[in-house]
Formats: C-alpha cells, structure tokens, sequence
C-alpha cells in the first residue's frame, strides 16, 4: 500500500450538506432549547386530557378565583371556577394550529407569487408586486381584524385572515432573493449551459428561496401566536366556552385588581411558546445558511 | 433628490387607489352583501333594503357603485354608522385625534429609549447589560401588547398606585394637558414596547456596523472626544436605517393601539373598532380602516423623504 492512498483514507470524509446544518443547529444551544420546549407543549396539548383531571368548559362554583400553587389547581382558578392550568393546555390545541397553519398557507401562497414576481418579472410579475404593495399600505393588524369581522369570528376565519395579511410579506422575501439570485453569475453560468428557465429554477433558484422561507416562516410562526392571541382577545376568535389563550387574558380584565392570575398565567404561555418559535427560526437562519455558519 | 421626491408622491396615489379599492371591497364580503351590511338590525325589512339599493346605487355594475362610493368618501361621507346612527365621519375624526396622541407618545418612547438602548448596547457589546437588554427587547416584542398594558395598569395603577389605569382625562375638574400626559404614560409604553425592541435592535446591528468604519477610525485618529466619534460620526450613518425602521413601525404602533386603548379604556379609533367588531358595524370598520391607512402611507413617505434628505448617496441615485 501506497503512502497516497494512506493519506487519502486518513482525510476526514467531508460531511453532507444536511448533516453540516443539523450539526450547527445543534450547536445553538437557545435553538435546541426552543425546540424541546416546543415539542413539549405540543405533547402536552396532544395529551391534555390525560394531563389534567379537569374539564376547561366547566367551572366549579365553590372555587372562583383560586390563586396559583392551591391544591388541586396549581396555576388557580378563573373567575368561574375553571382550572386555568386545564385551560392553557386544552388552548395550546387553538395556539399551535394558529400557529402553524396560516404560514404554511402564506408560505405557500408567497412563494408562486414571489416567484412570479421576483422570477419571471415581466409584465404580471409588475402587477402582482404592487398588487402586494397595496396590502403593505394597510396596517397588518387592522386589515387581518377587519377581513375577520366581516366574514364572521371563529378558529377557519382567524386562520384565513392571518394567512392573507402574512402574504405580502413573505412574498416579498421570496422575490427579493429570487430576484438577487437571478443575475448571479451561476445563474448566468446556467444559462449559457442551455438550462431551460423552469431547470434554472428549480436547480438554482428555489435551493436559495426555500431556505429563507422557512426561516422568515418559522421566525413569523412566534408572532402568530401573539397575533392569534390578539383575535381572542376581540372576541374574534375561538367562540367561548372554547379556551383561547387570548380570551382568557381578556376575561381576566375584570378581575384584575383582585385575582391578577388569570390575565397573567396565559399571557406567559404566549410569551414561552412565542419566543421557543423565535429561538428555533433563528437556529434555521444559521443552520441553512452556509456563509453564516462558516463565520460561528 | 426634488425629481424623486416628486416620484414617490405620485407613487402613493395608485397605492391609496388600491386602498380605496380593498376597503370598498371589504363591504361586500359581508354575508347578504353590502345593503345588509349598511343597515344593520334594519335589514331585516326589505322595503328599506330596497331603498338603500336605489339610494346608493347597489344594483349598478361594480366599477360604478366603487366609483360611487369613493366619491361620498372623499367628499367626507362615509355613510352612517349602523351601531350608534350618526353619520361615521362624525364618529371617526375626533377619535382620530385621540388615537394620534396616543400613537405620538409611543413613538416618542420608542425612539428615544430605543435609539439609547441600541446606541448603548453596541457601545457595550457582548457585556452583561448587552446580553440584558436584547432578552428584554426580544421578550418584550413576544408578548402580546394587551398583556403589557395589563401587566403595567396592575402594578403602576393599582398597586403602587402612581398612575391613573383607565380614561384619557381624569374625570374630577377640566382636561388639561397635564391630566391627559399623566394618563398617557401607561398606555403609550405598552404600545411602544414593540417598536422600541425593533428599533433597538436595528440600531445596535447598524451601530456594531458603523463603528468599525474608517471614518469612525479617522474621528478617533483626530483625537475627537468619544462621545463625538460616536454620536457625529457613527451614529449619523446610522440614521437613515434608524428612520427608515421608524416608519414601518407606525403601522405596527396604529396596531397596537387597537388592543392598548381597550385596557386603559382610552376613547380613539381602536375602541371605537372594538366596539364596531362587537356591533358588527361593519360601516365604521370600512371607514377606520381607510382612514388609518392613509395616515399610515403619508407618515412612511415622510419617513421616506427624511431618509433621502438625510443619506446623500439615496439621493444622487
């Protein structure tokens, strides 16, 4: 055996692009975490029932208002008997649909019309890019509120208004990159190869737009959970006696100066599940960024 | 720098065009269509449905009834409120008012502590207070503003009993600019959390930039005083970016103002949405939404012409 061959066998075998992104992943330590904690949350919402041996729906008359750490209710009860610790678990069931799938459906949605936009150009790229900057004109919040009133409250609408007014925005990411990405000098390198323009972007575009989909959706998916919480909050929501963890901050209101719990309690889990999103896409930035990782 | 001035002023028209298109579209997503929608609990005699088709012109072709419609717009007729029958604008205007006080207090917050936080936080990189203030920044843009505001009217008004909870007046003796600053203090920090973590964040990353620049390194070198390299020199680069962030978040501050004049009963457009939504008066909601918006599109273009004023490269382009 040759001393070459020795040395090549010796050289460390180069890890594959998945393998590198897991591993930076895994080496953020707040990222992993947000991850447990979303994992968790989400077990303990699949669980629920099995969790806590009392109904959300129900309120026990002998026992309003019972502050945190009593026995038998560790985060206390609401201001009609209800356990409030049964109620942030059956509202994690509302929050991580809320959650989830209106950036999947934005996402989706944003990716065709950034595509055409920041991709094909031309004449209806035009149009539907500022076709989108009318929705940006419109104040994010108020838009999704008054789309929801006028179709009606409820889980499918609040769903649906979030989905359109998130849109614009990761359309926006998706024809900002495309549209850098296309005068790149490997697209240039692509073309002059005879790659045919639906190949170009396939191979050479989307592997740029999918990633920083992801990252901008998953980073977003923290801020609909607060946004969510926002329609409950208006009464937009999930109808009572569903628990909604935005209802409940509002139906704490009037109790507030007496029994603070009841606002406070969902409000932190809105806080925690909201930031566990923020610390997961923050990892993904890193992880799926190869310029990014190579500079930690 | 005038030609694109007078570029972007003609570009806000076809945005507020599309504007006026969505709103007027809005109505007529409401089950039963707009007549219904404009009389509210009257809808159900369909005499008068009939008569408010005629009177507005509901069965002419949508290009007609749209071009109609925005016309009673901008002559300042929205139509008439279906929850409180008096005619919207009367209803929107002073609101508006209240809902601008409230939006100018917490965009002085959130300037002026977010542009010290970020200025500082760059300064003091990677120390404890650095490390603080962004998981403050970034806790506090993950909360629900409502929560905020509860949280601050329990301790700051009902606890320690420093701050009035509710109301934009005290109720005792005459308004006063002085009872309307006091009770401004709650409700605008609440509101301005968000923005302010934005916006420290922008400047920190912006400033972390700029300091390292040699021109930063040129200040130092002429044995300018600290605070003159980092103020005159960095932070004058940074401006631009700093307005530009600003703009965007008055958007996200009208915003927020819906949920913070809920908790601390401060009577602006955001109530009079609240209220709206429980009334389904979906009239009022038309209104205020196009009215919000068009604040929302002039303060980005001033936002806009300020960044261009003050980045001479922006404006040579």
């Amino acid at each position: 055996m040759s001393a070459a061959a020795e040395d090549v066998r010796a050289r460390p075998v180069p890890r594959s692009a998945r393998r590198q992104a897991a591993d930076a992943f895994l080496r953020d330590r707040m990222a992993v975490a947000g991850l447990i904690v979303l994992v968790l949350a989400h077990a303990a919402a699949i669980l629920a029932p099995a969790l806590t041996r009392w109904d959300p729906t129900i309120g026990d008359e002998d026992g309003i208002l019972v502050p945190p750490f009593s026995p038998g209710h560790v985060l206390g009860t609401d201001e009609q008997g209800r356990d409030i610790l049964a109620r942030i678990l059956f509202g994690a069931r509302l929050a991580f649909p809320e959650a989830v799938v209106p950036v999947v459906a934005a996402g989706a949605a944003g990716l065709v019309l950034g595509l055409i936009g920041g991709f094909f150009q031309r004449v209806i790229g035009e149009a539907v890019m500022r076709t989108l900057d009318v929705l940006f004109a419109i104040p994010m919040v108020l838009l999704a509120i008054a789309i929801a009133t006028t179709l009606g409250s409820g889980l499918p609408t609040v769903i649906l208004s979030m989905a359109i007014v998130i849109t614009p925005y990761i359309a926006r990411v998706v024809a900002t990159t495309a549209a850098q990405q296309r005068s790149a000098p490997f697209v240039e390198a692509a073309r002059c190869a005879g790659f045919s323009e639906w190949k170009i972007l396939r191979r050479e575009i989307l592997p740029h737009v999918i990633p920083a989909v992801v990252v901008y959706g998953t980073t977003n998916m923290g801020a609909m959970v607060v946004f969510a919480a926002g329609f409950g909050f208006l009464g937009l929501g999930a109808q009572p006696p569903t628990p909604d963890w935005g209802a409940m901050i509002s139906g704490g209101m009037r109790s507030l100066a007496s029994a603070p719990w009841v606002s406070t309690v969902p409000g932190i889990a809105i806080v925690v599940i909201s930031l566990a999103f923020n610390y997961v896409g923050d990892g993904l930035r890193v992880a799926l960024d190869p310029r990014l990782r190579t500079r930690l | 720098m005038l030609l694109y001035a007078g570029q972007r002023l003609a570009a806000i028209v076809p945005t507020l065009i599309g504007v006026s298109i969505v709103t007027f579209g809005l109505l007529h997503l409401v089950p039963g269509g707009p007549a219904v929608a404009m009389l509210g609990m009257a809808a159900s005699d369909p005499k008068a449905v009939a008569a408010v088709t005629r009177e507005l012109g509901l069965d002419r072709p949508l290009p007609t009834q749209y071009w109609l419609w925005l016309r009673r717009a901008l002559g300042g007729d929205f139509g008439m409120s279906t929850e409180f029958h008096v005619p919207v604008s009367s209803l929107l205007f002073p609101k508006l008012e209240h809902t601008l006080i409230l939006t100018a207090g917490s965009l002085v917050y959130a300037i002026v502590i977010g542009t010290i936080l970020g200025i500082t936080t760059a300064l003091y990189h990677r120390s404890l207070f650095d490390r603080l203030a962004m998981l403050f920044t970034l806790i506090g843009a993950s909360a629900p503003v409502f929560w905020i505001g509860l949280l601050l009217s329990y301790l700051f008004a009902i606890k320690l009993r420093l701050l009035p909870a509710l109301g934009m007046t005290s109720v005792l003796g005459p308004p006063t600019v002085l009872s309307v600053l006091e009770h401004l203090i709650l409700p605008a920090f609440a509101n301005a959390i968000i923005a302010l973590a934005v916006i420290a964040r922008i400047v920190r990353s912006a400033m972390l930039e700029a300091l390292v620049q040699p021109y930063v390194l040129a200040a130092r070198a002429r044995g300018l005083p600290r605070w003159r390299q980092v103020v005159v020199h960095a932070f004058r680069n940074v401006l631009p970016d700093a307005i530009n962030i600003t703009g965007l978040q008055v958007g996200f501050l009208f915003g927020g103002a819906l949920f913070v004049e809920v908790v601390f009963g401060w009577p602006g457009l955001g109530y009079l949405i609240y209220s709206s939504i429980q009334a389904r008066d979906y009239v009022t909601m038309q209104a205020a939404v196009l009215i919000v918006s068009g604040v929302f599109v002039i303060v980005n273009l001033a936002a806009d012409l300020a960044r261009l004023a003050l980045d001479p490269r922006e404006a040579r382009r």
